[in-house]
């Protein structure tokens, strides 16, 4: 029976604490032994859940991390409420910078590797231009910064009106914005992906991948009404932190200040954020000692996929460790 | 593959909610795939037929029913709330009637009780008083021009925003109703032009296997969508849709906080008061940290 072989999946095998805490968001801190100086905080979207890293134990791209010794940290944006609607890019930006002090105060570290992941890219990048002394390297996956794409999500985000949006259901719902990203490719992924599964119903395995996978997709939290706004208007409508307009608390977002060591991942098949969504950032920023690698996989199939666990993975991780002490 | 009754039943209860409605309609759509793809090995030639439109409502139903539910307003209630009579909140008429009606029974309540108590309970000398009560009363709750007419009154009660916000919650659904009625048009047009692509190539070649018979199939409508999805029309057509549906939900929110606000009797905040205090207080939750990081420096400083 199909149920029996995904009774009981639970994402997540890496265990963690929460060592601080303000509502919404959270940091943890990944159980593990450490053996490198500088500690890697993760930085995912605050569209989705951050456990897609670590999905299950074949996938883990945490896993990878903490036996390679790192230290490993994560910032959990949570679910945003009714009671967080006014919150604000550079609320994110700030707690960004409270975690990194947390992670000194127990580390010792006064750097950290920041490891954005989607939309985490883009807060992570205008993080480290605000403040590059705080990063010792910064890792960037499908990251959306040049948001002056030709794919159908970035067509979309620029004909709609946000705050029509934010007003009428004050959060963007986790409903409404999964049902965007079903629709920008609906045959393909509401009709191709299940036929592929009921092809497969046989094979442990992929039924169990399958179902892992689904449940992360539609575990959706809100994206924060005000957050919507400035998303949608300041990043895909105007471009901001590409063409150098970004602000944050009054101070310029400036590309020219990434001059640490600058790792990007990026996925030929990905329909969220193209490789174009990232390749004029990575010819714009001044850093020496930068690195691009490029996989065959989708937004999510790079992070997931066991092509890329055995071909981009190892790389990337050895990246990290040759900068970490 | 089918899956059994009792495995779906098990799968609803594991499985996240969207995933198994997807997995059910995919069961369908592939029961008709099977239809066609039998026809097309048995040597007949396929035509646009009801296989097609069945695939067409399973393929789309999972992002029209949203679209639906708003259109249809009260109805969603009717399913969730089955067991409750909405008729009477739909129509102020027959409110206003069940109010009349409850007068009417309460002065015939009063007038019955007050003869029966009579020289028992209540003083003989009572009579005429109870008397003149009922009549007075009778005659403003039985004549025209009564003062109970509420609904001649009823537009000064409420302050004018309240119904501007009606008006134009309205006006909101029936552009959105229009443009819904738009966008279902041009992806069925595109759905069904991408399926006599499908035809004219499967009745050009022979496709042996299901799965490359299905992958055909679904290759013509991608691209098709792909092509769509991307198009000026459906770009203007989705942005009215989205527009007025918001509005119409902001505006038809705005109209039932205005009715409550205006209810001195009212003992709930609306989710809009709310709203703004959650926003006073994170304005302070940032003045505060701005505070703490200033003293924290002038304290580093030292």
């Amino acid at each position: 029976m199909i149920v029996e072989k995904i009774r009981g999946i639970k994402p997540g095998p890496c265990e963690y604490e929460t060592v601080y805490e303000d509502a919404p968001f959270r940091l943890h801190r990944f159980r593990g032994e450490v053996g490198h100086k500088t500690p890697v905080l993760v930085n995912y979207a605050f569209i989705n859940r951050p456990y897609v890293l670590d999905l299950h134990r074949d996938v883990s791209v945490i896993r990878l991390l903490l036996e390679a010794r790192l230290g490993v940290w994560m910032i959990d944006w949570g679910y945003p409420s009714l009671a967080d609607r006014h919150l604000r890019i550079e609320d994110y930006v700030n707690f960004i910078d409270t975690c990194v002090g947390k992670v000194g105060e127990h580390t010792g570290a006064d750097k950290v590797t920041l490891w954005g992941y989607c939309l985490g890219s883009t807060l992570s990048v205008i993080y480290a231009s605000l403040h590059p002394e705080k990063v010792r390297n910064l890792v960037v996956q499908t990251p959306p910064i040049n948001f002056s794409t030709q794919n159908t999500l970035a067509l979309w985000a620029r004909s709609i009106d946000p705050e029509k949006v934010s007003r009428a259901l004050f959060n963007a719902t986790g409903d409404f914005l999964n049902l965007a990203f079903l629709l920008v490719d609906p045959v393909r992924l509401v009709i191709g992906k299940y036929q592929s599964l009921l092809d497969s119903l046989e094979d442990e395995k992929s039924v169990k991948d399958f179902f892992y996978m689904d449940h992360w997709i539609f575990d959706s939290p809100a994206v924060a009404g005000k957050v919507y706004e400035e998303y949608i208007t300041r990043w895909y409508q105007r471009n901001e932190v590409m063409e150098g307009r970004f602000t944050v608390g009054g101070r310029k977002v400036d590309l020219g200040r990434v001059r640490m060591p600058l790792l990007v991942l990026a996925a030929a098949r990905d329909h969220i954020t193209p490789p174009e969504s990232v390749l004029p950032f990575f010819e714009a920023v001044p850093s020496q000692d930068k690195k691009m690698l490029l996989s065959d996989k989708g937004h999510i199939g790079l992070t997931v996929s066991r092509s890329s666990h055995a071909k981009i993975w190892p790389e990337a991780i050895r990246w990290v460790v040759e900068r970490s002490d | 593959m089918s899956l059994s009754r009792e495995e779906l039943i098990e799968l609803f209860r594991e499985a996240p909610k969207e995933s198994f409605e997807l997995l059910l309609r995919n069961l369908r759509i592939r029961e008709h795939l099977r239809i066609l793809h039998a026809k097309h090995v048995a040597g007949l030639k396929l035509s646009y037929d009801e296989n097609f439109d069945r695939i067409f409502e399973e393929f789309f139903r999972f992002f029209f029913r949203p679209l639906e539910s708003a259109i249809h307003g009260t109805r969603q209630l009717r399913f969730l709330f089955f067991m409750f009579d909405f008729g009477l909140m739909e129509s102020q008429s027959e409110t206003f009637r069940a109010y009349s009606d409850f007068l009417r029974s309460w002065l015939e309540h009063l007038r019955l009780t007050s003869e029966l108590m009579m020289g028992r309970v209540l003083p003989v000398s009572m009579a005429d008083v109870f008397r003149e009560f009922i009549r007075t009363y009778r005659s403003k709750v039985e004549s025209p021009a009564m003062d109970f007419e509420y609904p001649v009154e009823y537009p000064f009660l409420l302050p004018k925003s309240v119904l501007t916000d009606l008006e134009r919650s309205v006006e909101h659904w029936e552009k959105f109703s229009e443009a819904f009625r738009e966008y279902r048009k041009i992806i069925k047009e595109t759905y069904v032009r991408a399926a006599e692509g499908f035809i004219e190539e499967v009745n050009r070649r022979r496709f042996e296997g299901y799965q490359e018979f299905a992958g055909v199939f679904s290759e013509f409508e991608a691209r098709a969508f792909d092509e769509l999805l991307k198009s000026e029309g459906y770009l203007g057509v989705q942005r009215s849709m989205l527009d007025n549906l918001m509005d119409y939900i902001y505006f038809y929110r705005r109209f039932s906080e205005g009715m409550l606000e205006s209810n001195p009797m009212n003992p709930f905040a609306t989710v809009s008061m709310l709203d703004e205090a959650f926003k006073r207080i994170l304005e302070l939750k940032r003045r505060v940290s701005e505070l703490e990081k200033k003293v924290s420096r002038l304290e580093g400083s030292r």
